[in-house]
């Protein structure tokens, strides 16, 4: 990029965003630089662009508690997961087949928010079992959590992170039952989120059918898991009519 | 570029005329600071280079190294990027082994964060809460992911138009909101409404 940047440029070529945002290219970071150290406009854009990310994930977990107060400290987990944990797909290779659109680069990240309450024997299992989970290690994380399960059958998160562990442990088959239940619940912090990797489930035993209808229901729910939804729809239906 | 103020050039206690207007100095000096605590994530150091840099560009300045005055703004960013490679270099010297934890525990803190005051948060934040969900999801695939409208909306299935006209009523709700407590509204307001139309 060569020469003065205008306001109006940093506009145009997203400037503000890219720079809060951590994607813009040396060259452009350098220009953008020389433009806002005497731009006492492009200054405040960038300090209300802080403040905006500063703020927005606080707004994302307070309304996810208002719509399930009953476990609010679940509900930032939840909303927590779903906001780290995406990452947009690429499309898909000529050669990639459906169950390829199931595949989940990161699992969503559990940011160990506390679960209020005493602290039980399904809580400490459900400690153990996340703490297996954030060391990658699915296999023992769902072994654990099934068993945080089965002394505290109401433990949603437990139930949202068994079932992604066995996603990612490479058992879909298992997982969907799992987030079956989950779904059963009703409105819950993870009711989107479940939609949405059932559906990364079903891609992966290709049933095509199945993983739309789920994904049709988690971009009902808006949000980031809305937009992910839809973005993956559109994946699948270009490649079913391949 | 918002034109700097042409007031009067500053004069300095020790080191003779200012080769800058107070107003230029001014805005010079916040936007180092950006610069400085994006760059160092810490801000008693950014203040030291924001001070070290100015010093160096004043000195410049009075020395007539700046030969385009309206590359001024890559002038001092030069010298800043130079400083702030002498604080790193600095830093990687001097840093005791048992502050390192403290530093690698909080990564993912916004360093510009500390730029903002809790009233202005909670004004941003109040806004924020005010626009509906879908604005929200643009605002937040914009300044987290630095997307752009046509890429939003490629996201979205919605066309760039009306994206583009989603994203320019957010931010002007929120500029009111951040801009009212400090007194700058009516300041700027008017070159906000003129980007805005071009959006």
């Amino acid at each position: 990029m060569s020469g003065i940047l205008t306001c109006d440029d940093v506009t145009e070529r997203n400037l503000v965003e890219g720079f809060v945002a951590g994607t813009l290219p040396g060259d452009e970071l350098e220009a953008f630089e020389a433009h806002y150290l005497t731009c006492r406009r492009c200054q405040a854009e960038l300090r209300l662009a802080t403040a905006v990310r500063s703020t927005l994930p606080g707004i994302d977990r307070a309304a996810a508690r208002r719509r399930w107060p009953v476990i609010a400290a679940a509900a930032a987990v939840a909303a927590a997961a779903v906001i780290t944990s995406i990452v947009f797909l690429r499309p898909s290779s000529s050669d990639d087949g459906l169950a390829a659109l199931g595949g989940v680069d990161q699992a969503p990240v559990y940011l160990g928010v506390e679960i209020r309450g005493e602290s039980g024997a399904a809580d400490s299992l459900f400690e153990l079992g996340m703490s297996y989970y954030l060391q990658k290690r699915y296999d023992q994380a769902a072994t654990t959590l099934d068993a945080s399960l089965s002394v505290a059958a109401d433990l949603v998160p437990a139930e949202f992170f068994l079932a992604v562990s066995r996603l990612m442990n490479g058992e879909p088959d298992a997982a969907v039952p799992v987030f079956g239940r989950l779904i059963e619940r009703g409105e819950t912090p993870y009711l989107a989120e479940a939609y949405y990797y059932r559906a990364k489930a079903f891609l992966r035993l290709n049933r095509a059918d199945e993983a739309l209808s789920d994904l049709r229901a988690a971009a009902a729910a808006g949000g980031v898991i809305g937009v992910q939804a839809v973005a993956l729809v559109d994946s699948v239906k270009s490649w079913l009519q391949r | 570029m918002t034109p700097l103020a042409d007031s009067e050039p500053r004069h300095s206690d020790s080191e003779g005329p200012s080769p800058i207007s107070a107003d230029q100095l001014c805005v010079l000096r916040s936007g180092l600071q950006i610069m400085a605590r994006r760059a160092l994530n810490d801000a008693a150091r950014a203040e030291d280079a924001v001070q070290e840099t100015l010093a160096r560009a004043l000195k410049a300045l009075r020395e007539n190294r700046l030969r385009e005055p309206e590359k001024l703004g890559a002038f001092v960013a030069a010298i800043a990027r130079h400083v702030i490679a002498d604080f790193h270099r600095e830093s990687a010297r001097t840093v005791p082994l048992r502050s390192m934890p403290e530093t690698a525990s909080a990564p993912d803190r916004d360093p510009l964060e500390s730029l903002i005051s809790e009233s202005e948060r909670a004004d941003v934040r109040r806004a924020l809460a005010a626009l509906g969900s879908g604005d929200r999801d643009i605002l937040r695939l914009s300044y987290f992911q630095g997307l752009t409208p046509a890429q939003i909306a490629e996201r979205l299935g919605e066309p760039a138009a009306r994206i583009r006209k989603r994203k320019s009523r957010a931010l002007a709700r929120l500029r009111r909101a951040f801009l009212e407590r400090r007194g700058e509204r009516s300041q700027m307001e008017g070159e906000f409404d003129k980007v805005d139309e071009t959006l």
